[in-house]
């Protein structure tokens, strides 16, 4: 595959023969590209080795683990997380960032498992809930102590499993509120923070998980669902100014906030709005579900976003076979409601249009 | 004063390794400390090969024909009466003071089927009483988990258990395996 220096020497060539750019100035231009890292063999070999001794260690652990006593069980595991740990530390130390990001979150990964292999050796009855958020808890602090973003995300992934474990989820008022509630906006703010985008695509997640606990919280009411997805569409608008300030990867939360407000609205529509009658919003939900589709799409691309262009398109395709759907076999009411989509569509898009050109 | 990521990971990383070792300890003191009862126990199966050689534990007790399920299994509370060298489910509460004025108090709960009556031409059965404290598998190398599994299969329903569950009951109401009895042989969990 060819490298960003590559293709930039094929684009000087093309200026400079088009009179753009002048000759003189293709060397220095190109020597303040740096050189795209390379792997050599020696450590490739090197990487290789170091990953077969690794298995060789574990395979060889796994095989005696039976015969091996109890503490000295214990002992490896710890060692194998302080071990992590410390090599993290060290990377830390030396300013080498990534490799401290990884191991931090390995030592994260081994940590939660020591807990399940610690009562699994001591025969300590456990209660997997309070596992969960203890290696969550462990692993949120690890990245917080040394910015590992690797180790956020597999806190707020262990933060997730304490939340689904022995949950009721549909109690009502009786559920217990999850811990996300906490950890999920904390999440947020390290991912901008630290304008790392896995662990924005997980927080918002873990946002939109939280929006989830609330709707379920509130026994699917229709009136709160509606109010929700209005917060969550807040939400979006809200990521959208940031994203637009050039704030990196606030444009996660944009797309996933502007997702989950649509989703929201759509099942609010579904939702009876009166226990007695048992109906719901009707074809109105669907038509203002519709136009809200229709706009987000346009503004997907004018903030030339592509996931939120996606949520837009798979939105108007959701609610149209919605109101197919609910107008039956009546193609003429169908033909006319969509009639009257489109004739809004063009209004507002030649609106734009002469705002833009009178602007 | 700011610490650098370095002593902070560090640090962090002792106080995770020192929890894990305060947990280890203090299981190890409250099993220790706790009172012990015997459970009797019936064959489940199958055990999980991906988790280790364990025994599945299903502590219950029957019930002969004439006698009645004790009440508030589904309560957060056990209590625990002896009965010759074991001990038998009371009954549930919702508290533990609740609890203790039936018996000796355990976290947990448990469910009941009712003996069946004997009619013209069908036989009385026994009741079963399950109980549920969260203790549900014993680590125990390969050769005595397949030994242990083979009594409670072999276990007769109209003879007397053969197997029991060593229970400690620490104070805080917790029932922690403190190791099994079979055919008489005591198996306790040891540190090493």
């Amino acid at each position: 595959m060819a490298s960003y220096k590559d293709k930039l020497k094929q684009d000087l060539d093309r200026w400079i023969a088009e009179g753009l750019v002048a000759a003189d100035k293709r060397e220095p231009i190109l020597a303040s590209i740096p050189e795209a890292r390379r792997v050599d063999a020696a450590t490739a070999l090197a990487w290789v080795g170091a990953l077969l001794l690794g298995i060789a260690v574990i395979t060889f652990v796994a095989a005696n683990w039976d015969a091996t006593p109890k503490l000295v069980r214990f002992a490896v595991l710890l060692t194998a997380f302080l071990g992590l740990a410390g090599g993290g530390a060290w990377a830390a130390h030396k300013e080498r960032n990534v490799l401290s990001n990884i191991l931090l979150m390995v030592a994260a990964l081994v940590f939660a498992a020591s807990i399940g292999l610690t009562g699994q050796i001591f025969d300590i009855a456990g209660d997997p809930k309070a596992a969960s958020y203890g290696a969550g808890v462990a692993a949120f602090a690890l990245a917080l102590a040394g910015r590992s973003t690797g180790a956020a995300v597999v806190g707020l992934v262990f933060i997730a499993l304490g939340d689904f474990a022995d949950r009721e989820w549909f109690a009502g008022s009786e559920s217990e509120a999850p811990w996300m509630l906490l950890f999920a906006p904390l999440a947020g703010y390290l991912a901008l923070r630290w304008a790392s985008a896995p662990l924005a695509h997980v927080a918002a997640l873990g946002i939109l998980y939280c929006f989830g606990w609330f709707t379920a919280r509130f026994e699917v009411d229709a009136g709160a669902a509606f109010f929700l997805s209005i917060i969550l569409g807040g939400m979006a608008a809200g990521a959208r100014w940031l994203y637009t300030q050039d704030r990196p990867f606030a444009g996660v939360f944009y797309g996933w906030f502007a997702w989950g407000a649509l989703l929201l609205f759509a099942i609010a529509g579904y939702v009876p709005i009166s226990d007695e009658t048992g109906q719901n919003a009707g074809i109105l939900h669907r038509i203002v579900w519709l136009a809200a589709s229709g706009g987000l799409l346009a503004l997907g691309r004018f903030d030339r976003h592509s996931l939120v262009t996606t949520v837009g398109v798979l939105s108007i395709i959701g609610a149209i076979c919605a109101l197919l759907s609910d107008l039956g076999l009546d193609l003429l009411a169908a033909a006319g409601v969509f009639l009257l989509c489109a004739v809004a569509a063009l209004i507002g898009g030649l609106m734009l249009r002469r705002k833009a050109k009178t602007s | 004063m700011k610490v650098n990521a370095a002593p902070r990971i560090l640090i962090v990383a002792g106080l995770c390794a020192a929890a894990l070792i305060g947990l280890v300890v203090s299981e190890g003191f409250a099993r220790q400390s706790g009172e012990e009862v015997l459970l009797p126990m019936e064959a489940v199966d199958p055990r999980s090969l991906l988790s280790g050689h364990y025994v599945l534990l299903n502590p219950a007790q029957r019930l002969e024909p004439g006698q009645t399920c004790p009440t508030g299994g589904d309560l957060e509370w056990v209590a625990l009466q002896q009965s010759g060298d074991i001990y038998v489910v009371a009954g549930g509460a919702e508290s533990r003071e609740q609890a203790q004025l039936l018996g000796l108090p355990v976290k947990g709960h448990f469910t009941c089927i009712e003996p069946g009556e004997a009619l013209p031409g069908v036989e009385a059965t026994p009741g079963l009483v399950t109980l549920s404290l969260g203790i549900d598998r014993f680590h125990i190398n390969q050769t005595e988990a397949l030994r242990i599994e083979q009594v409670l299969r072999e276990q007769n329903v109209d003879a007397a258990s053969r197997a029991f569950a060593i229970v400690s009951i620490g104070r805080d109401g917790r029932g922690r395996l403190k190791g099994l009895q079979i055919d008489g042989e005591r198996l306790e969990l040891t540190w090493l």
